[in-house]
């Protein structure tokens, strides 16, 4: 990322680097800006705007300016008339259009939420869903009265998913932590509950037509920057790949948290992001609970994903050639 | 623990182990890092954060954090949209987390939160005010919060709150002792029914929503057509409802009435208004005696109410009863109305009785306040005015109460009442030429054969002591005075004090009595039906009317002694708007963001622009303030919308058609006023 236009978060960012007690979090986060290429720069600049005038004084600082800039950008209502910056002409060089609109994606949402706002326990939510699966006419009602509740809510920030074909053998293995394995598969560091205390997921189901459905039939996906949402340690950037190595560039990839000793282990997963669609009935494709907590420590998992990443996109020099 | 250190996590914990407040702060509006976290939503990372110990603190922090918030207006160093998302955040963390006080503490407060709340709406993905909902719907231990999910629903709009207001009927106990509901609630029903007639009253013909939240609750509450078509016939024998929602309803389920059907034992019938009249007889002969069957009566009323969900009589009844009290015991007309008020807020009649009440308990301070706020929220209802103008006359105000009067006339130009009022007022306070003034300039205009004009007119030229003039008078109002037996015992009055005059012996003329001021109660007792401070509201209403009279010092000198709100920013703007549109905009420019979800502030604003020749879009305000687009209409096409007839019209209806016929007029000054109040009466709904 070209720093130039971020002055005070630049020099923060050069101070911190320089400090050897900075965090394995707040360091990711540097590092994450610091590498990202894909940002457009009318992109920074408008972060820039965000991120407002003065020094950036320390790390929560930055995440509160960073905030803003989400706030006003990013997490837009769904009544808002402009889309989120992620879905506009800015951001188009991020823009997915090769993919496939017949493929499935799938995405990891918290039930808790959506079970008290609607006054369901999530044991009756998995139970409409598979008699919804079974073609049970009740529950379709049922689920229709549910998103109808949770689709009013939802804003149009950007959503992240992965590819059905990703997750499949994982999907069909269905073994008793296939949630947990999901979380580390796909980075979702901030889904690590405390022991006791139980995460319920639920699986979203939909197909990439219905996401280019959303925005009349230009609703591609996009490739996540560090502009596109709130920050997360667990989050990797991904690089422009050179066009002569890569062997597929059209998704980002996520930090694997499975736990992992060696590098030869780990493997990255993928992930991507579209605009909002609403969801329907038959988009419930599974429900689970993530009650282990991360265990893979964060700066052991971006060291092994950097070089796969490197070699994925057939770039040594991204992440300052490490 | 997890097992992973999180440094954004520990730090976060330390500083909330060092100060609970600033920390739950912090991590609500988003100006810290919560490490591993930081990509869930904040209440999700509470959840995840604190521990069983940390809990214990939380909950009087999250109190406190609410506390420190609640009525103030957006803080300085957040935006709008990043204080909505801290608010939505508050109240997902309170229901996600165990926090019993602070739970209590909204329920106790949920009409205060509510009106304040609705300041900071911004969006449904940005509506506090729904999260708060939800919080209140759950672990309900008692039915107290039945009168405002019946409120909610009646409002019919936005549709995610009706629909949580169903899910509060829903989760709501079977009784006050917090027994769980185990069949479908009779409650949920006529909240059903009430959102069906809510849509009707609002021009819904087809109750395509209303049809989608009924097949929602046959489908959490599994039973067959006819168990479905039973419970529906039980609830609609106590009180039918609108054609239309009966055939929506009968799309799904059949509500004819079957033979020998009876109402099942467990259900209270609704009580009769005749159970109310021979009560009421007795009680003037002996009260102390009535006292009891009355009591036990109105004990009826509130358990058919509490179980059925249907105030209709007993609004009806606590009013009706309430007026006969207020000579016997005006504290007990107090309690009628304050409960009638809370069952159907929307309902002038019980406002108007309050303010009453309040007034012949002595209650001064607190009667003004209420019959200032029923002006405010009833611009549309003539009694509203001249109640007013006559406590303020009564209590000293004349000027006031005068001018209340005669802007009563401008709003009310086809009410003699209006008139009759404000001749009365010029002659108690001794201005007799101007009181035959306003009389004849009725008399000349729509009420040339109005009895109560005539004889008001004859009565105040007596009292200017013009005996030729007075039976001229006289001689027109036995032509126009109904031959009843009040009217006339009031003319056969007049005739004796006419001879009194022409022996040389004239009455004194009429004076008034002034009225007891005791010590006032707590304002505060009533914020559970006004959600505001209501203390607020005779400094607005006075700055109001000076301004609308012209006296722009004596308008800003009232509102400068009131404290910071949406209401105030307003009167504030149009008090500049009365010599400068331009400042006006740029003072609501730079306030409006204060209260950016404010309907009635935002509006304003736009007004302001578009009086100051600027180009205006009210697409945003139109998606969102449905309840206030007469005024936008009106502001953008230069006449009010018009509307289709509606059979039994909704406080809002009928607030619209006055509205139209108001603004309709080719009278700017007219039209501005209709606005103004049109937006205040929703703001303060």
């Amino acid at each position: 990322m070209d720093l130039n236009s971020l002055p005070n978060l630049a020099k923060y960012m050069n101070s911190r680097l320089a400090d050897a007690s900075v965090d394995a979090e707040e360091r990711s986060h540097i590092e994450n800006f610091i590498w990202d290429e894909r940002p457009p720069q009318s992109g920074l600049d408008l972060y820039a705007q965000r991120l407002g005038n003065g020094p950036v004084t320390d790390f929560d600082d930055w995440q509160n300016r960073h905030r803003n800039f989400i706030a006003e950008e990013i997490n837009l209502d769904a009544e808002e008339t402009k889309q989120p910056w992620t879905f506009r002409a800015d951001n188009a060089i991020n823009r997915l259009r090769q993919i496939d609109p017949r493929i499935n994606l799938v995405r990891v949402e918290d039930a808790d939420w959506l079970c008290e706002s609607t006054g369901i326990t999530p044991e009756n939510l998995r139970e409409q869903i598979a008699k919804f699966q079974q073609g049970d006419a009740n529950a379709n009602t049922f689920l229709t009265g549910i998103v109808k509740s949770w689709n009013a809510e939802r804003d149009q920030r950007p959503l992240f998913a992965t590819t059905e074909l990703e997750i499949t053998d994982l999907i069909n293995d269905n073994p008793s932590d296939w949630a947990e394995q999901l979380r580390d598969q796909l980075g979702l560091g901030h889904y690590s509950p405390e022991p006791g205390r139980p995460i319920e997921i639920i699986l979203m189901r939909y197909t990439v037509q219905e996401v280019l459905d959303s925005l009349d039939g230009a609703g591609y996906p996009a490739m996540p920057t560090v502009l596109d949402s709130g920050m997360s340690p667990y989050f990797f950037p991904s690089p422009v790949p050179d066009p002569q190595q890569a062997a597929n560039p059209y998704y980002g990839h996520t930090v694997n948290l499975a736990l992992a000793e060696k590098q030869d282990d780990y493997t990255m997963g993928v992930e991507l992001l579209h605009p909002r669609i609403a969801y329907k009935p038959e988009h419930f494709f599974k429900m689970g609970v993530i009650a282990r907590p991360v265990e893979m420590p964060l700066a052991r998992a971006r060291t092994f994903h950097l070089p796969w990443l490197q070699l994925d996109s057939g770039r040594d020099d991204f992440g300052g050639g490490r | 623990m997890n097992a992973l250190i999180s440094p954004g996590v520990e730090r976060w914990r330390q500083r909330f182990a060092e100060d609970p407040l600033a920390a739950l702060d912090a991590a609500l509006t988003g100006r810290v890092s919560l490490g591993r976290y930081d990509r869930a939503r904040p209440a999700e990372a509470l959840v995840r954060m604190l521990s069983v110990e940390d809990i214990a603190l939380a909950d009087p922090a999250m109190q406190t954090w609410l506390e420190q918030r609640l009525g103030k207006p957006l803080p300085k160093d957040l935006s709008p949209k990043r204080y909505a998302d801290a608010l939505v955040e508050a109240f997902r963390a309170i229901q996600l987390l165990p926090l019993p006080a602070t739970r209590n503490w909204c329920a106790g407060r949920h009409a205060e939160l509510r009106a304040w709340l609705r300041g900071f709406c911004l969006g449904s993905s940005r509506d506090p005010e729904a999260a708060l909902l939800v919080v209140l719907a759950h672990r309900q231990s008692n039915r107290q919060l039945l009168f405002m999910w019946r409120e909610v629903i009646r409002r019919g709009r936005p549709v995610e709150h009706v629909r949580l207001a169903l899910m509060g009927l829903r989760l709501m106990p079977a009784d006050d002792q917090g027994a769980v509901e185990r069949g479908l609630p009779r409650v949920l029903l006529r909240g059903l029914l009430d959102y069906g007639e809510t849509l009707v009253k609002q021009g819904d013909k087809k109750g395509k929503p209303w049809l989608e939240e009924l097949d929602f609750l046959a489908a959490v509450y599994p039973m067959s057509k006819d168990i479905w078509s039973r419970r529906f016939r039980e609830v609609l024998q106590a009180r039918d409802v609108a054609k239309d929602v009966h055939h929506w309803l009968d799309s799904r389920f059949s509500t004819g009435q079957q033979a020998h059907q009876k109402q099942p034992k467990a259900f209270l019938k609704p009580p009769h208004v005749n159970d109310m009249e021979p009560l009421l007889l007795r009680m003037h002969k002996d009260f102390p005696g009535t006292r009891p069957a009355l009591t036990a009566l109105l004990d009826y009323h509130r358990r058919y109410a509490q179980d059925s969900g249907d105030s209709y009589y007993l609004v009806r009844g606590f009013c009706r009863l309430g007026e006969q009290l207020l000579k016997h015991d005006p504290l007990w007309a107090r309690e009628l109305a304050h409960e009638a008020a809370r069952w159907e807020p929307s309902d002038h009649r019980s406002w108007s009785l309050l303010a009453r009440a309040l007034e012949a308990e002595g209650d001064w301070r607190r009667a003004e306040a209420v019959y200032w706020q029923a002006r405010r929220r009833f611009p549309h209802i003539a009694h509203s005015h001249t109640q007013l103008g006559h406590a303020l006359l009564l209590h000293g105000q004349e000027a006031l109460g005068e001018m209340v009067f005669r802007q009563a006339t401008r709003l009310f130009p086809d009410n003699p009442v209006t008139w009759a009022e404000l001749g009365h007022s010029l002659r108690v306070t001794g201005q007799f030429e101007q009181s035959v003034n306003v009389y004849k300039e009725a008399q000349q205009g729509n009420f040339h054969r109005n009895p109560i004009i005539a004889n008001a007119l004859t009565d105040a030229l007596l009292e200017l002591n013009r005996p030729d003039d007075a039976e001229a008078a006289l001689q027109w109002a036995e032509q126009v005075v109904p031959d009843d037996n009040k009217n006339q015992q009031i003319l056969a009055q007049i005739r004796r004090r006419l001879e009194l005059l022409k022996k040389g012996t004239p009455s004194p003329p009429r004076q008034l009595q002034a009225p007891k001021e005791t010590a006032g109660g707590d304002l505060r007792a009533l914020a559970d039906i006004t959600g505001i401070d209501l203390s607020h509201a005779p400094l607005l209403g006075r700055a109001g009317l000076w301004r609308r009279q012209g006296h722009i010092e004596q308008a800003g000198l009232a509102l400068a002694a009131l404290q910071d709100g949406s209401a105030k920013l307003i009167e504030q703007g149009l008090l500049l708007s009365a010599t400068d549109w331009q400042a006006a905009v740029n003072w609501f420019d730079g306030c409006w963001e204060n209260y950016a979800g404010d309907g009635a502030l935002r509006v304003h604003r736009l007004r302001a622009k578009s009086r100051a020749g600027e180009t205006v879009d009210w697409s945003w305000e139109k998606n969102h303030y449905p309840e206030l687009l007469p005024v936008i209409v009106t502001e953008e096409q230069g006449c009010p919308p018009r509307y289709q007839d509606i059979a039994d019209p909704g406080e809002e209806q009928k607030q619209a058609l006055w509205f139209n016929d108001l603004a309709g007029e080719q009278k700017s000054e007219l039209r501005d006023w209709a606005e103004e109040d049109f937006l205040t009466a929703r703001q303060v709904a």
